[in-house]
């Protein structure tokens, strides 16, 4: 029988719904194995196993009664920590929102909690999503799951390393940069930053209102979908919401890829950035599956990956010094290192440079629009690479490290990390799927299709146990 | 690209015009990410047409 921490959302849902588990067994699993292991991997911040223990039994009781809300009842999850919660403490990581308590939920948050999932707690994040990985913070970094030398990536690192660990069901992230994508190609799950506007980003800490995305991160893509289905809700009390019909995510998931046209951002990753070889071919090797899943696979070309970087990097530098310009002034030591520095670039953007790169912007996204008149999805990998060692993550705001996930930040275009196999070390390879404006459904489909049809999903990260245990 | 180029930002100074205080390492660290900044920004400084002025928030209209 599988364990209950190996169980994704699709299975566990209806085995809650037929009431053959309970709520309140699947949460206190998950609470005991964050006791025995998050010591090691730091994926928490806060763990509210009262309040988590409190929310299950609350379901259990509705189930048993004939109340069962949909696939996310009784499913424990946890939030990176720059989710509003009421009542308990959002830190952004920080040792300048060290003590702050919202008092309201964000929306996003009050969602998940209508549908019924139970919050297991807080996950680490870099500092304000943008800090790295620090180590001058009140809390530390989370480590990769695969091999806790490593690097699990950020911003969303607590994120992507509960769901690999088996410490959460489900979590969200957010993602301005790639901070969603990053993290589920480096602990090797399944992480949608969804189309901008698609998901509320009301009540998330800010870093660059017009990049910032939240989004799901689960083990596979159908349990990011089974999330969407909750997630997708027009908010009017966020300015960037779109009042659109929300895609059919359980209904698309019924559909198989035969017949799409993939389009292979092939200069990305052959010229444009310096790429490691075995992601590469995991990239070659997952086009094969395609063909063979009845797509026809064919090469576009973009503008190089350089000019996506630079108009994201002035538009996120200026927007995010807006934002922390005056507690950057009054309290720089409550700032880590790496985020003061970072944020802090922000000053030097000229305002002409600021118009100029919202007007590349305009460009790019039309580009990117005509691509789409052609290819009903876009493939290129997530990360060039596979996880460094913990913190040796280099510059990677460097314009000499271009970014295969800034350009979709850019663009508002729907982007999904999937596992698209193992280097020879044991760590995951990655590969970025994306599509048109609010086909975040149809992005989620090519997903999980290729995660069905092969068996990477089947592998989960167990050795880091022994580690965890080794280190105990 | 437009043939005029922009004055080097000067980083001491727009540091102190702000209030930021570094310590040194983090001064030579700031040179790299501001060298960077000017290298984006002079690749996305071209000649552009109305068409691409950032005008989203004043469609007012509803159709």
């Amino acid at each position: 029988m599988t364990a209950l921490h190996d169980l994704t959302i699709a299975e566990a849902a209806p085995l809650l719904k037929a009431k053959k588990l309970s709520p309140v067994e699947l949460t206190a699993s998950y609470l005991s194995r964050i006791e025995a292991f998050d010591g090691q991997l730091n994926a928490y911040i806060r763990v509210l196993p009262e309040q988590a223990m409190a929310a299950a039994r609350k379901a259990e009781g509705e189930i048993m009664k004939g109340g069962y809300k949909g696939p996310l009842h009784g499913v424990p999850i946890g939030l990176k920590d720059i989710y509003n919660t009421k009542g308990i403490a959002t830190t952004g990581h920080s040792a300048l929102y060290k003590d702050h308590v919202p008092e309201e939920d964000a929306t996003t948050t009050r969602l998940l909690a209508e549908a019924g999932t139970i919050l297991l707690g807080k996950l680490s994040t870099w500092e304000f999503a943008i800090g790295g990985t620090s180590f001058d913070l009140p809390w530390p970094p989370a480590k990769n799951p695969w091999n806790l030398a490593h690097d699990p990536a950020g911003s969303s690192s607590g994120s992507g390393a509960a769901i690999a660990a088996g410490l959460a069901m489900g979590s969200m992230g957010t993602d301005t940069g790639g901070s969603i994508r990053g993290p589920a190609a480096w602990c090797g799950i399944s992480g949608l930053k969804p189309t901008y506007g698609l998901v509320s980003r009301r009540g998330i800490l800010p870093l660059s209102f017009s990049l910032d995305h939240g989004g799901p991160m689960c083990w596979t893509s159908e349990d990011c979908a089974l999330m969407m289905e909750v997630l997708a809700q027009h908010d009017p009390l966020d300015p960037g919401s779109a009042d659109v019909a929300k895609p059919d995510f359980a209904g698309s998931l019924q559909k198989d890829v035969k017949g799409l046209r993939i389009g292979v951002i092939r200069h990305f990753f052959e010229s444009d950035a310096e790429t490691d070889p075995e992601i590469k071919a995991g990239i070659e090797a997952a086009l094969v599956t395609f063909r063979e899943l009845g797509c026809e696979v064919v090469d576009v070309t973009l503008s190089p990956l350089s000019a996506y970087g630079d108009a994201a990097t002035l538009i996120s530098r200026s927007e995010a010094f807006a934002f922390h310009e005056e507690t950057l002034k009054a309290t720089p030591e409550l700032y880590g290192e790496l985020a003061r520095q970072r944020i802090m670039m922000g000053a030097f953007v000229r305002a002409c440079d600021y118009v100029n790169a919202l007007r590349e912007r305009g460009r790019l996204i039309a580009e990117i629009a005509t691509v789409f008149e052609s290819v009903d999805v876009l493939i290129c990998p997530t990360m060039p690479g596979v996880a460094p060692k913990l913190g040796d993550l280099g510059n990677m705001m460097s314009r000499s490290r271009p970014s295969f996930t800034r350009v979709f930040n850019l663009t508002g275009s729907p982007a999904l990390s999937v596992c698209s196999g193992f280097s020879a070390a044991g760590l995951p390879l990655n590969m970025q799927i994306v599509g048109r404006p609010f086909q975040d459904d149809l992005v989620l489909r090519v997903g999980s299709a290729f995660e069905k049809a092969t068996a990477f999903r089947d592998l989960r990260p167990a050795p880091w146990v022994q580690q965890a245990l080794a280190a105990e | 690209m437009t043939d005029t180029p922009a004055t080097p930002i000067p980083i001491e100074a727009k540091l102190a015009e702000y209030g930021l205080r570094v310590g040194p390492e983090t001064l030579e660290s700031l040179k790299g990410s501001v060298a960077d900044l000017e290298a984006a920004a002079r690749n996305i400084r071209v000649k552009r047409s109305y068409l691409q002025e950032p005008v989203h928030a004043l469609r007012l209209w509803t159709k």
